[in-house]
């Protein structure tokens, strides 16, 4: 081979290699987190899944704190009208977005109304309200929203999350669809670069004037850069933050928990905001039938999932809500128990009453000559398949075969939406009771397919109804519907955990927002 | 030489054509409708429509293929679906990291592979030669994956040497970097043993050796020399495959590279990245192959002839 | 003629002049010739061994596991090797050397049918590249394309198509290694084309089919066994790497790939879950490889020396 060729093959290299400029000077004075999935995008309008990593850059209107009270954001105060049908917000004074523009009225209208706009394709704009009427600037710091129906939930659902957050009407402009290729918010960090499938990077915004209300720091975060690093396999994470490359843990994996915790770290947890729970399929046989759907549920022990699938990272639940959303109700989680607790006598008499038999002794009932057999959806996750497991062996022991089935989540997603699943494996997060007409609503309800008239007109009750008194009787009526017709069977509310660094003092973690990072009191 | 050269490049433009009508249609069989997962899973059937609609997924299949191969030919492979980031810039960025970690499994697994294979054909049916093929033979048998945790386990995390994942400068390639030269050093290995040889059992390598050259130079100057014909290819080929990225090496050790990209492209049902990811892998490859060809040609004069 | 540059032409460039079956009379002491060489055959006999052995175990797995691969005891949960458990147990307290048994017959079987599946379409294709001048090109060009993906992310995409799962992992796999039969076939059938034997017999008046199925097809099966068994080895990763990915086998079935992967998540606490599963896999490949290195070279004449 001649030294020419070699040559030629040496510059082509070279040319290559000074292109690549990944590397980041680690800095001494930079916070690093370790988080699971690589968000999407950062415009978080054009994003189903919100967390630190896309929620940082800014302010939400209104804080929910960790004792599960509204604290203002960018909105100093707010209130509902008598009818239910306008929200007016006074914003925060003095505050500016990254690259200058001042935050106002004009910029809460500019970025809720791209958020509407069909060019936006956004999968978040009900959070918003789905019958929002217009947005009004009545002055420089006050904002109206006017809608058809009275909108009670906004406040505590939307506003708080980042899916709301404010934008810069200017910059906004200029890059339409383009704005998440560099995002720019009010919030206490500026964005830096976001190298897919390694990190994002965030420096501090020195011009943060304010801080949350139960915060010390009422001003700029006391360290300088805020590195978020994409590892999603659990060990790997873990080991990360046990050499202390990382500081912080996203999603720590519970079986590593307890020995962290002895190797020194500091574990902080929360409930989610909702649960995880075993969905039929109640347009498909014979889930159309309630007698199997009840009985299976009752063949369910959950404590050997939460044990041994969650190492004990999640608490068990019969009913509907959570405790940690507002119109849970304890009686109702006990009736739930009460009908639906592990009984596996009851759970094979049921089955026997509801015709099924063993006639050809394999194990498995039969009904009309098919078997009891069918499908469970699982993601690819490991400890929801791992919680599949548990429920094949469970509902085994009464005579019904499960065969899991891992599917990814784009067909996942559209597998339900077109009613395929026998069973899913499925949870939902949220702050409010809403989410209930959201999942069981006739239309919306492509999860379980369960529908009933009288259960809809509930839902557009509970969802338009001012007095939160009144709002919340006719939660407990709809979880009480819920629980009766047994469409699915919640199995537990799980914890999120996060793994944290000795040396990193002021980290709280906000029982009631899990997914966002309470920063400003962070120091080391 | 010219007009061989000539007849290769254009052989390449039917296959390409060929290439991102199969990835076309493959990538419109997925299950999954990107408009539904950009809306969520509380989008109104109507508004899925509407985005349909938007980016052009309602149109019939040959003219969505045309505008994607007139834009393709400009080099515009389109926006990511997800990120609304130009394929293009999210390919470059993830590029270097996979060429890099290519680069240098080919060169340490060449190093490896070419030295063993030519130990092992000069002690032919000595220990020398069994160790090295035994070796050989447990690295193109060994799983990737598991090497990999066991790699990482014991040098990123138990000895520290090494970070234990992500991208962050060279020492973060190392491991990945041993777990693909693992198995393609074995059949580098394997093939300049069985290429030389044959080589040393021809007639002209005795007709040296009786001229009375000495053994070294025979070695390296005649037989390595022919015997490298085969074994280029074998390594161009390597390359090749390897620039498509090592899914499961980046997917273990946390590389923000080509492999990881696809399979993220794939999950998401971010149609323009697949396209563009499999026509920009594939289009390498195609080009290595050729570079591979000339080098052959460069090597052995008489395929020039032919 | 263009010069190919792929491996597998170089790698089988030596069929192109086989002795074998010159004369259909004398194919009896060609195949007691061969196999006497084949046993003599230090790195086939080893291959074999091991496959014999692992073959044993699938067929025998119910007789052989101490425990039902599938029987959850928690009480024995991530328990590491001892008498009781050879391997050590799971995060369920099943019993890995069942499960380990049970998972070679998954993975035999995940072999041969991505092996058959390449095999059957690759022979006819290639048959019928190499024996009709006027496909020849077309197919050619169609296996350029087809090569030109990358494997491993074809296999990929084609369970993204047919939904994740063992049988399309196994077509997946499958898929993505025909390509390779095409070409070596073809190559095998050019060569045999030329031969005297065949001119005559299309002379004498045989029909196509008869040719090809009396005189070109036996000719061809030396280089196919001997790809078939490397093959295996190759399915075999790229099955578990599928699974791995999370792509192949559903839980619970215990294939090696898939516990290997579920393993990922107690890498800390129990080793013994990835060892041992990483360990069979590494056995039975280095078996399908140690066998097929021995077939090439007892069938390669220029290698007996």
């Amino acid at each position: 081979m001649s030294k020419r060729f070699a040559g030629v093959l040496l510059v082509v290299f070279a040319l290559i290699f000074s292109a690549t400029s990944l590397v980041l000077a680690a800095d001494d004075d930079t916070l690093t987190v370790a988080i699971v999935r690589d968000p999407d995008t950062l415009d978080i309008q054009r994003t189903t899944w919100v967390d630190a990593a896309n929620d940082v850059l800014y302010d939400s209107l209104v804080r929910q704190g960790p004792d599960g009270k509204l604290y203002p954001g960018l909105a100093t105060s707010w209130e509902l009208s008598e009818d239910g049908k306008t929200w007016t917000f006074k914003l925060r004074k003095g505050v500016k977005f990254h690259n200058g523009e001042p935050f106002n009225a004009y910029a809460v209208k500019a970025t809720f109304d791209r958020m509407l706009a069909p060019e936006t394709a956004s999968p978040v704009t009900y959070m918003l309200g789905d019958f929002i009427k217009s947005i009004e600037v009545v002055d420089e710091y006050t904002v109206q929203l006017h809608y058809e129906k009275p909108f009670p939930s906004l406040v505590n659902s939307g506003a708080t999350t980042g899916f709301l957050a404010i934008y810069p009407p200017k910059y906004l402009e200029e890059k339409g669809n383009d704005f998440g290729q560099f995002p720019i918010g009010t919030g206490p960090v500026k964005f830096v670069e976001h190298v897919r499938g390694s990190h994002i990077l965030f420096e501090r915004n020195d011009d943060y004037n304010w801080g949350p209300a139960y915060a010390e720091n009422q001003g700029p975060l006391k360290f300088k850069y805020l590195k978020m690093r994409i590892i999603p396999d659990d060990s790997t994470r873990v080991m990360e933050l046990e050499r202390g490359n990382v500081d912080i843990l996203y999603g720590t994996p519970p079986q590593d928990v307890e020995r962290l915790k002895n190797e020194g770290f500091k574990i902080y947890k929360a409930p989610e905001n909702g649960i995880t729970y075993w969905g039929f399929n109640v347009k498909k046989w014979p889930f159309t039938d309630p007698r199997v759907r009840k009985a299976l549920a009752k063949a369910i022990d959950r404590q050997p999932m939460i044990d041994f699938a969650l190492e004990g990272l999640a608490e068990p639940i019969y009913g509907p809500l959570p405790r940690n959303i507002w119109s849970y109700s304890e009686e109702i989680e006990n009736r739930a128990k009460e009908l639906y607790g592990y009984n596996p006598e009851e759970s094979r008499r049921m089955l026997n009453e509801a015709g099924w038999k063993d006639t050809n002794g394999d194990g498995i009932l039969e009904k009309d000559g098919k078997n009891l057999e069918f499908e469970l959806w699982v993601r690819n996750i490991p400890d929801e398949q791992r919680v599949g497991q548990i429920i094949q062996a469970m509902v085994a022991e009464v005579g019904a075969k499960v065969n899991l089935k891992v599917v990814e989540d784009a067909a996942y997603r559209e597998g339900m939406a077109n009613g395929a699943q026998d069973t899913i494996l499925w949870a939902y997060g949220w702050f409010d009771p809403e989410i209930l007409g959201n999942m069981f609503k006739t239309g919306f309800s492509n999860r379980t397919w369960y529908s009933s008239p009288e259960l809809d007109a509930l839902i557009d009750a509970g969802a338009t109804e001012v007095d939160r008194e009144k709002r919340k009787e006719i939660y407990h009526e709809i979880q009480n519907h819920l629980v009766d017709a047994c469409p699915w069977v919640p199995l537990y509310l799980k914890q999120q955990v996060f793994a944290v660094n000795p040396k990193i003092k002021g980290f709280t973690m906000n029982p009631f927002r899990w997914e966002q990072l309470e920063l400003a009191d962070v120091e080391f | 030489m010219f007009k061989y050269l000539i007849r290769r490049i254009l052989s390449i433009i039917p296959v390409l054509l060929g290439v991102s009508v199969v990835v076309f249609l493959m990538v419109h069989l997925i299950p999954g409708d990107p408009a539904m997962h950009i809306l969520g899973e509380f989008a109104s059937p109507e508004r899925v429509e509407q985005l349909r609609e938007q980016l052009g997924l309602n149109d019939p299949l040959p003219i969505q293929y045309l505008k994607f191969l007139s834009r393709a030919v400009q080099g515009d492979l389109g926006n990511s679906l997800i990120s609304n980031k130009p394929v293009v810039q999210e390919i470059l960025r993830a590029f270097p990291v996979t060429i890099q970690l290519a680069f240098y499994s080919i060169i340490l697994s060449s190093l490896i592979g070419l030295v063993a294979g030519v130990i092992a054909s000069v002690k032919h049916n000595t220990v020398w030669d069994q160790v090295a093929m035994i070796t050989a033979m447990f690295g193109i048998s060994t799983p990737s994956f598991w090497l990999a945790l066991i790699l990482m386990w014991v040098f990123a995390y138990t000895l520290g040497w090494f970070p234990i994942s992500g991208y962050s400068g060279l020492r973060s390639l190392v491991l990945p970097t041993v777990v693909l030269a693992a198995l393609t050093a074995g059949s580098i290995a394997r093939f300049t043993r069985s290429s030389m040889l044959e080589v040393l059992g021809q007639d002209y390598i005795r007709t040296a050796r009786a001229k009375g050259l000495s053994s070294r130079s025979v070695v390296l100057k005649h037989a390595l020399r022919n015997a490298m014909i085969p074994v280029v290819t074998l390594v161009g080929l390597e390359f090749g495959s390897m620039l498509a990225g090592a899914i499961i090496t980046e997917t273990v050790f946390a590389l923000p590279g080509i492999g990881r990209l696809a399979v993220t492209a794939i999950t998401t049902r971010d149609f323009p990245m697949i396209q563009g990811i499999v026509l920009f892998v594939a289009t390498l490859f195609v080009i290595t192959n050729l570079v591979v060809d000339m080098v052959y040609g460069y090597i052995d004069p008489r395929i020039r002839l032919q | 003629m263009q010069v190919q540059a792929r491996a597998e032409d170089v790698k089988t460039k030596w069929w192109q002049n086989l002795p074998l079956a010159k004369s259909l009379s004398n194919r009896d002491s060609y195949l007691r010739m061969t196999l006497r060489r084949l046993v003599r055959n230090k790195s086939a006999m080893a291959g074999l061994v091991i496959l014999v052995l692992l073959l044993l175990s699938a067929i025998f797995a119910p007789q052989l596991a101490p425990y039902d691969p599938l029987k959850m005891d928690f009480r024995a949960r991530l328990s590491p090797p001892s008498a009781d458990h050879w391997f050590g147990t799971n995060e369920f307290g099943r019993d890995i050397f069942s499960m380990i048994l049970y998972g070679s017959r998954i993975s035999i079987m995940v072999g041969f049918i991505s092996v058959s599946f390449a095999l059957v379409i690759g022979v006819i294709l290639g048959v019928i590249a190499g024996y009709f001048d006027k496909l020849d090109n077309l197919i050619m060009r169609i296996t350029d394309v087809w090569l030109a993906f990358p494997t491993f992310l074809l296999a990929i995409a084609i369970v993204a198509v047919l939904g994740p799962g063992l049988t399309n992992a196994m077509i997946a796999v499958g898929i993505a290694s025909t390509p390779q039969y095409i070409r070596v076939v073809r190559g095998a059938v050019l060569s045999v084309k030329e031969q005297e034997y065949i001119a005559a017999a299309k002379a004498l008046g045989a029909t196509n089919r008869r040719i090809v199925l009396n005189h070109v097809l036996p000719n061809v099966v030396a280089p196919i066994i001997v790809l078939s068994t490397l093959r295996f080895a190759t399915a075999i990763l790229s099955a578990a790497g599928l699974s791995f990915l999370g792509l192949g086998v559903q839980p619970p079935t215990p294939e090696w790939g898939a516990m290997a992967y579920a393993s990922r998540s107690y890498i800390r606490q129990a080793w013994w879950l990835g060892l041992f599963p990483g360990l069979a896999i590494l056995l039975m490949v280095l078996g399908f490889n140690l066998l097929g290195d021995g077939l090439r070279d007892v069938l390669d004449p220029r290698m007996k020396q």
